[in-house]
């Protein structure tokens, strides 16, 4: 489990002064209610809304749902590695061993490209 | 990839009211805020849901020192309860005392809680709006000092622990 918040968007709207009112009537809802339900993780933003976020608080959106990040990188993750092993297993073979070939390849690229980018950061 | 992140909560206790401050290392303040309690603090779940949005490693509470004006059974009973919601959640428990509170700020050559607010103010900038007016000797306490309180509590016990 990651050790940051599902999300810190009442850190960053306390930060500001706004009030739950003031940053929903900013998003376009008619109420405070949506940005309530947000920050208290009773539901998930839309992607329009989420955008909204990042533009109010200038903040990536990686950061403002920084837990959540940490939790879909990981299932991500998770998941391309058990392609990564089934590819493997059939790697070499058959009508698609280039297309396995470069799926694998990429696989690795994006593997050192973010070992690269975590060590930068 | 990320750095290890601790998050530390800090209560103070008024005998209907208890706010929290509530950090992440190294000195990021996420929240802050009061909540009226009843009779049975944990009951309603609004201290309950402070320590579950955060879920926090330190639990930071000023203790009471005997004879001293917070000492009275219900500021006990509300240290107690919450002490005992936190175990409960398997969150660790610290008590500050009023002396190191104190000692901390007095190296900062501030001793007064309106100087405390003033500075606190500075430190966090988000605080800044919110630094009560002196306090006249004929006024009760203004509704915000117990918030400053709760951070001045919690940043005590940071730089203790450093």
């Amino acid at each position: 489990m990651s050790d940051r918040l599902t999300n810190y968007l009442r850190t960053h709207r306390k930060k500001t002064g706004l009030s739950q009112r003031d940053l929903g009537r900013i998003l376009g809802y008619q109420d405070e209610v949506p940005v309530s339900r947000h920050e208290r993780l009773h539901r998930l933003p839309s992607l329009r809304t989420a955008l909204g976020y990042e533009i109010v608080f200038q903040v990536p959106i990686s950061e403002i749902f920084a837990g959540l990040r940490d939790a879909i990188e990981q299932d991500i993750e998770e998941r391309l590695s058990e392609l990564e092993r089934g590819l493997q297993e059939r790697s070499g073979r058959g009508r698609h061993a280039a297309a396995t070939a470069r799926k694998l390849e990429w696989i690795s690229e994006r593997r050192t490209s973010g070992t690269l980018e975590n060590s930068s950061a | 990839m990320n750095e290890k992140i601790t998050r530390l909560i800090a209560f103070e206790v008024r005998p209907r009211r208890v706010a929290y401050a509530a950090f992440e290392t190294p000195a990021r303040l996420l929240d802050w805020g009061t909540r009226s309690v009843g009779p049975n603090p944990t009951a309603d779940g609004r201290i309950t849901g402070i320590l579950r949005a955060y879920r926090p490693s330190v639990l930071v509470l000023r203790g009471i020192r005997p004879g001293g004006r917070r000492d009275n059974p219900r500021t006990k009973k509300i240290l107690s309860a919450i002490e005992a919601e936190a175990k409960r959640l398997t969150v660790t428990v610290a008590f500050l005392t009023e002396r190191q509170l104190e000692v901390f700020f007095r190296q900062h050559g501030r001793a007064t809680k309106h100087q405390i607010a003033q500075s606190l103010g500075e430190w966090f900038p988000e605080l800044s709006t919110l630094v009560p007016p002196p306090r006249k000797p004929w006024q009760p306490e203004h509704w915000r000092t117990v918030i400053f309180d709760a951070v001045a509590t919690a940043v005590a016990y940071v730089a203790a622990a450093d």
